[in-house]
């Protein structure tokens, strides 16, 4: 059983996802699992749900939340727009109620629009700097994605409209972003956790990212 | 036996992340033996500029090479064309709807006289794409200035005249322009600096040559933010999970999404065509500044056509009130049942205005 446990955590940390806007349970030792919902703007209007487990793993002496997500843009709510990501938090240093705790994810996502089709294959780190009380919890973020594949299909409007040559295949160089920001979120009744984050996203150059100039999520979760 | 056991289990550890990265690596790269290309290498995702792409008719002016063709016969007047954006193009001067999208290649397509180029047969046509827009090269922040898209517009007109006379004895030192949206905006600011270089200037919907002209525009446009949910907005957003703007290539595929789409009041056709978007510039503050165009166009002895689309003449009643003023002698005239995209769906409505006005 220790060994599937082993396994099981080295697994999921190394496809990690990153955690974004969510609860954060590894304080909380009653119990195990935690789903949640959650709905904002990032990088455009989107949903998600996702499920978190605390593991225990022995080797590391401590809590390691591990989840998978879901997410789907909300006003094209289809699996051709929506990303998968799995991962899992750990903290890193803490001292008291504060912590530092690190993000590792793995994400699959697809995107199809009037021009191309776009599969894209990344991975994330956030480390998140704060106080992890047990009822509540306040933090900055820091995060840096990579985008290291995509698979990129144009359509027939693009060739008829605008280039003919366009080239269909395997990408690298999509680039990485970095994104700044601060998190909070709190437990009612023990069970219910609301969660918010804000965040700044740039290019990995640090120009402009061209989209939203902010991410803001908004979370609800249940745990059991 | 409690060492052995944590070495054994570590080394089990080991075997199984080494064979879960091969398996990822497996399934990521299935069909293996594809090539994987490079988003920055140009011509994969867009055209590439005259800087890559030799085969490109070009001109060499003002320092820089652009993206520029001519129609006609050089005998007669000269006509130059300024196209939109900032950081549009000329294709969909050179095309019409219901016919095959203008080649970036001349030789390639299926007629010669698509679109406003029909005015070849009375006129010498200059169509070109200005700096950082379409397919003329690419520049950093910073390297483009509006005063710079004045300077350059100055030394096309005077290649062109001095081409007419090199080339036919022909002296002239004036010439026509037609000027297409954000084009407008910056064929006033040349005016205001050389009133004597243009003989008759026709706008078709140009951009706001004044504060209180950007200002009107903005009040009654709206904005992206209210825009959350439209499809445009959507795919314009998602695409950013995928593909970052940190080079020209990425950056002008990306901006192509919001293309003819972005403002409702504008009623385009989605359908118009172009070769390339130039990002850079679109988001430079070449329509924004504060700067005097106007204080000089006393001086400006030709006339001014501003031509409307129906359809964006009801969205902004009040724009042409505000422009015509501006200019000494304006004429206005509508065309029915277009908007932003007039010149691309009624070419034949709009070429007759040209040729009429300028008689």
């Amino acid at each position: 059983m220790k060994k599937i446990e082993i396994i099981l955590t080295s697994l999921l940390l190394i496809v990690s996802i990153q955690l974004r806007a969510q609860s954060v349970i590894f304080n909380d030792k009653t119990i195990q699992n935690n789903i949640y919902l959650r709905t904002g703007i990032e990088p455009a209007s989107m949903v998600a749900f996702g499920y978190q487990r605390n593991l225990h793993p022995n080797f590391l002496g401590q809590t390691v939340t591990t989840f998978a997500e879901w997410n789907f843009s909300a006003f094209r709510f289809s699996p051709k727009n929506s990303e998968v990501k799995v991962g899992g938090i750990t903290p890193l240093f803490q001292k008291s109620s504060f912590k530092i705790v690190n993000n590792l994810n793995i994400s699959a996502g697809s995107v199809s629009t009037r021009h191309f089709e776009s599969k894209k294959f990344a991975a994330a780190d956030e480390i998140a700097f704060g106080f992890y009380k047990a009822k509540w919890h306040l933090a900055m973020t820091a995060e840096y994605e990579k985008i290291f594949l995509n698979r990129i299909e144009h359509t027939d409007f693009y060739r008829e409209n605008y280039y003919e040559d366009a080239v269909d295949g395997w990408y690298k160089g999509a680039g990485g972003m970095f994104q700044f920001g601060l998190e909070t979120g709190r437990t009612f009744y023990q069970k219910y956790d609301v969660h918010v984050e804000l965040k700044v996203p740039f290019t990995e150059s640090f120009n402009s990212y061209g989209g939203s100039p902010a991410h803001l999520n908004l979370g609800i979760g249940y745990r059991f | 036996m409690k060492n052995y056991s944590k070495s054994k289990t570590m080394k089990t550890i080991k075997q199984f992340i080494s064979l879960i990265i091969i398996i990822c690596a497996s399934i990521v790269f299935s069909g293996c033996d594809e090539e994987v290309y490079d988003m920055d290498e140009p011509g994969n995702l867009v055209p590439e500029t005259v800087a890559e792409d030799p085969l490109l008719p070009r001109i060499e002016v003002n320092g820089t090479f652009f993206h520029a063709e001519t129609f006609g016969d050089i005998n007669n007047p000269i006509i130059i064309f300024l196209h939109g954006g900032p950081g549009s193009d000329y294709r969909a001067m050179i095309s019409q709807i219901g016919v095959e999208n203008a080649s970036r290649y001349p030789e390639e397509r299926t007629i010669t006289n698509g679109g406003l180029s029909q005015l070849q047969d009375e006129y010498f046509c200059v169509f070109y794409d200005q700096r950082g827009a379409g397919l003329s090269p690419r520049f950093d922040k910073g390297e483009v200035s509006f005063d710079l898209y004045v300077e350059d517009l100055d030394a096309i007109i005077e290649y062109y005249l001095d081409q007419k006379f090199q080339e036919t004895g022909i002296q002239e030192n004036q010439v026509y322009i037609f000027a297409w949206s954000y084009g407008g905006t910056l064929v006033t600011g040349y005016i205001n600096r050389y009133p004597h270089r243009v003989k008759d200037v026709v706008f078709y919907e140009p951009g706001p040559f004044t504060r209180e002209g950007y200002d009107y525009f903005i009040e009654n446009t709206t904005s992206p933010l209210k825009q959350i949910g439209k499809d445009w907005l959507e795919q314009y957003l998602l695409s950013h999970d995928h593909i970052t703007p940190d080079e020209h290539e990425r950056a002008d595929f990306q901006m192509l999404l919001g293309a003819f789409r972005s403002n409702p009041q504008f009623h385009e056709n989605i359908n118009c065509p172009l070769w390339r978007m130039g990002t850079l510039v679109a988001n430079e503050d070449l329509e924004k500044e504060d700067r005097d165009n106007t204080s000089n166009l006393a001086a400006f002895p030709g006339k001014m056509l501003f031509i409307s689309g129906e359809l964006t003449y009801n969205e902004y009643p009040g724009y042409k009130d505000i422009q015509m003023p501006c200019y000494p002698q304006s004429e206005f005239t509508v065309v029915e049942g277009v908007g932003h995209t007039g010149p691309w769906e009624k070419p034949d409505e709009i070429s007759t205005l040209i040729r009429n006005f300028f008689q």
